[in-house]
């Protein structure tokens, strides 16, 4: 097997002065700042006038372990026709599993450079098939963002939607094409002004946010000692699935779960679609009994939302979609129908920055709460959720609690994010305050086998 | 004793074929050798992206799109951000094919309606599809379907590329369900109502805004003369535009019982859409009035509906029966234009034209650049649907062009107004492979 390795920021100029820098003092600039004097005038200004031209636009897939993609990759999804296993009519067609790439961790990172050399940083949500995200942003994104200014975020990202939208693309890989240069923008723009994102977003209302993850086990003593673990760490609330039928998965679980959390907070959980409308208010009621459900995920398919406000009327726990929504006009139809009482679109997939900071003044607006869906994807990825939770009052948790320990967390910057209590701190770099380890990036990036 | 009825009926067939009622369509000879012993099982699936330049025209850059913040040029509040302007590859034509092998040698094509970057569908059909797909069952086309929109609907993939790219693999299990079977695709859709299915005539939309002079009208009289009842235009500006003089002009010059259809591509918000949709009313002889608003915009569809006389279109932006529903439960269209190309293939658009018909809707399928298997499943679907209307073409007869017959063994049968379904194995579509490998890129 050929390593065909590619380096994002290696063998240039950046690279180079991020190996003098790395040699040097820590309190040096890091490599942008040099880049970012281009574009500035003696004083450290900006030249307002002089356009931050996008030179390139680049994709990269990554990856964890590190193996190239090959052509006979296999793709794992339940045999055709395979059914929920429940009882009776609890038996049906199993539409809640989605394709996976077991045993990796796959992201695709944008970055856009422009012609002084300042370079901004994205990532799309990608975790099964990331080179058709690299396609989106090389064959149809690339071809109009180069010689754009990057600074016209919003007009950009009009453009880029324009490109496909009376074709009706408004889901899936194209959205998360356009979150990965959506969120590159904004890094650039944070860079190029010298000011983090969330100051570049109306400024932070706390200083920290708190943080969930999801707790699992194989009995039901682990899954207690893996929230008990996740309390230990600070956090207030774990999620965890519970997605057939009842008697195909045991109910104790998430009661024993629940009876846990009661002295320190909640359980939410989540069933990635796995419910028809009888089915979900079944279960959710049992849910309400138990009193501390954060929140019912993902009861319901997408393309079941008419029925999220029967839902969502029939039961007391609050009833959470999102993460499978991707614009701002899915949201809208959610809302306007009080189909959520609480949405938790993913920035790396409802179109970026932009869109999402969208869709949370929407939901703010029929005063609902939202919470970042925090799924497999870097550093990068929790950074810019961060950024946008800081800034929107109605921010009231982020997912991805351990994500930051994980082979794609932490490990990959030269500026860490920090957690303390269960809770995540705004990075205070430039930006979205992401130096990479270029070392450690690029051995995760992967090329085709 | 000769009774009347009997000469006749003797006279006829003697007087030639011309007279003899013809047998609707063929039944091709059934060859049980082709058919094989269970499963057929995949054994290669290949996206193959193909382009060529245009007849006319010069070829351009690979992606065009208007410049950032572009208006529509409108008076007043007619001149706003301008959305229905998408990405466009000038000077060329350019389609997914999907060929999909099974292991008794059966081939299948399909295509993915992919007019702008076709590699994202061919991405998604070779690294997502691909390994779903090899060792099934062919012929398990509807639980094959499910199997490829469930690989990311949890993750919210209900339209654009991936959709396309469905209906590209979906076509060419059909083209395969019909080649073992032995019988083309209308007839395991159910079989045809009729054996051709009337088509109209979108002016492309290089005439509008560069060409106000007379030809244009002459054009338009010409092709509804040569047999084609309803000319689409462009109109994506306001009533006192080109284009709309365009439409008057056009609708005026037509003989009776022919009809104008216009085409807004999303042009309108809901206000400026009723306003638009009233002074289509006056004209008379307007088909329907399609696209009108955004897909995102769905939910006014209607008020626009109810505001209007002339009849709503709306579908070809949609994709999956998911959205039709929304659109229909709610009586936003009186026609539904859902491209086989585009919203999953035939195993869903056959459900969008059930959903159309319960809701009393008319459906007449979204044609825009493609080659054969598209056209041709297109057609299959028409002519075996209760409440098909008619079908697209593109600049008169679709099959002159560079994605035409010529890459054909033998031909489709489409002329001025009509398009005949084709009554070989499948979806009758036979590539000439040398036509085709010239045509193929990457």
């Amino acid at each position: 097997m050929s390593t065909t390795t590619r380096t994002p920021g290696s063998l240039t100029r950046r690279a180079l002065f991020g190996t003098a820098i790395a040699a040097g003092a820590a309190v040096l600039p890091g490599p942008g700042v040099r880049a970012r004097a281009a574009a500035r005038d003696r004083q450290g200004r900006l030249d307002a006038a002089k356009p931050l031209t996008i030179r390139q636009v680049e994709a990269f897939v990554i990856r964890n372990p590190p193996t190239p993609i090959a052509f006979d990759e296999p793709l794992q999804l339940p045999p055709v026709g395979d059914l929920t296993g429940g009882v009776g009519i609890w038996n049906r067609l199993d539409h809640a599993s989605p394709t996976r790439f077991k045993g990796f961790e796959q992201a695709v990172l944008v970055k856009i450079t422009t012609n002084d050399g300042l370079v901004g940083w994205g990532e799309c949500h990608a975790p099964s098939s990331p080179r058709v995200h690299q396609r989106v942003i090389t064959d149809l994104f690339a071809p109009i963002l180069r010689g754009q200014d990057a600074r016209r975020i919003n007009a950009l990202w009009e453009r880029l939607f324009t490109t496909e939208r009376v074709r009706g693309y408004s889901t899936g890989a194209q959205f998360e094409a356009l979150a990965g240069v959506d969120i590159a923008l904004w890094d650039l723009l944070g860079k190029a002004l010298d000011l983090p994102v969330y100051q570049l977003l109306g400024g932070i209302y706390r200083p920290s946010q708190p943080l969930y993850r999801g707790v699992g086990g194989a009995t039901i003593d682990a899954l207690v000692a893996d929230a008990k673990a996740a309390v230990a760490s600070g956090m207030q609330m774990v999620k965890m699935g519970y997605r057939k039928g009842q008697g195909s998965e045991d109910i104790d679980r998430v009661m024993a779960v629940a009876e846990f959390m009661k002295p320190h907070g909640q359980v939410a959980v989540d069933s990635l679609g796995a419910f028809k409308l009888y089915e979900a208010v079944q279960v959710g009621r049992r849910f309400d009994a138990l009193g501390n459900v954060g929140w019912f995920e993902d009861a319901l398919q997408p393309d079941d939302q008419p029925a999220y406000p029967i839902l969502a009327q029939s039961l007391e726990t609050p009833v959470c979609a999102g993460e499978m929504l991707n614009n701002r006009f899915q949201f809208r139809d959610l809302l306007s129908t009080r189909g959520a009482d609480v949405v938790n679109p993913d920035v790396c997939r409802a179109g970026g920055i932009t869109e999402c900071q969208r869709i949370a003044a929407l939901a703010d607006a029929f005063n609902v709460s939202w919470s970042p869906h925090v799924s497999t994807g870097t550093v990068l990825y929790f950074a810019a959720s961060l950024h946008l939770a800081l800034a929107t009052p109605n921010a009231i948790i982020m997912e991805g609690g351990r994500k930051l320990e994980g082979p794609l967390g932490n490990v990959l910057t030269r500026t860490p994010l920090r957690v303390e209590n269960g809770a995540a701190f705004a990075p205070a770099g430039p930006g979205l305050g992401i130096e990479w380890n270029d070392a450690a990036l690029a051995r995760v990036t992967v090329g085709d086998a | 004793m000769l009774r009347r009825r009997t000469f006749l009926t003797h006279a006829v067939m003697a007087a030639g074929a011309s007279l003899a009622p013809a047998p609707l369509f063929a039944q091709p000879k059934v060859q049980q050798a082709m058919r094989g012993t269970s499963p057929l099982l995949i054994t290669a699936v290949e996206p193959i992206v193909i382009r060529a330049p245009r007849e006319a025209g010069p070829v351009a850059g690979p992606v065009a799109l208007g410049s950032v913040g572009a208006t529509t040029g409108g008076k007043g509040l007619w001149n706003r951000l301008d959305h229905a302007s998408p990405s466009r590859t000038p000077g060329f034509e350019q389609a997914t094919l999907v060929k999909i092998t099974t292991d008794q040698g059966l081939i299948g094509w399909g295509e993915c309606h992919a007019p702008v970057a076709p590699t994202m569908q061919a991405r998604i059909v070779a690294d997502l599809f691909r390994p779903l797909l090899i060792g099934q069952d062919a012929r398990q086309v509807e639980a094959l379907w499910q199997r490829l929109y469930q690989s990311e609907r949890v993750r919210g993939y209900s339209t654009g590329a991936h959709l396309e790219a469905i209906a590209g693999v979906d076509l060419a299990l059909w083209d395969i369900l019909g080649k073992f079977a032995n019988a083309p695709v209308y007839q395991l859709l159910g079989g045809a109502y009729r054996d051709t299915i009337p088509t109209y005539a979108t002016f492309s939309g290089t005439y509008v805004g560069r060409d106000r002079s007379a030809t244009v009208v002459e054009d338009a009289k010409k092709m509804a003369a040569s047999g084609f009842t309803v000319l689409k235009l462009a109109l994506r500006r306001g009533p006192d535009s080109d284009e709309f003089a365009m439409v008057r002009e056009i609708s005026a010059a037509l003989s009776p019982g022919a009809q104008v259809a216009v085409d807004a591509l999303g042009a309108f918000h809901l206000n400026e859409a009723v306003r638009m949709g009233r002074e289509l009313d006056r004209i008379g002889n307007i088909a329907w009035f399609e696209d009108a608003l955004l897909p995102d915009d769905l939910p006014k569809y209607p008020e626009l509906a109810r505001s209007v006389d002339t009849a709503i279109c709306a579908g070809e932006m949609l994709s999956t029966r998911y959205q039709f529903r929304d659109l229909l439960v709610n009586r936003g269209a009186d026609i539904v234009n859902p491209d086989l190309g585009r919203a999953g293939g035939i195993t869903e658009c056959r459900r969008i034209a059930w959903i159309a018909d319960v809701f009393g809707a008319l459906w007449a399928p979204h044609v825009s650049t493609g080659s054969a298997p598209y056209m041709a499943a297109s057609i299959h679907m028409a002519v075996s649907s209760p409440n098909c209307a008619m079908m697209e073409v593109y600049n008169g007869n679709k099959q002159d062009g560079p994605f035409g017959n010529r890459l054909l063994q033998e031909p489709l049968d489409m002329g001025p107004g009509y398009a005949r379904v084709p009554a070989r194995p499948g979806l009758g579509v036979t590539f000439d492979e040398k036509a085709l490998a010239a045509i193929t890129v990457g």
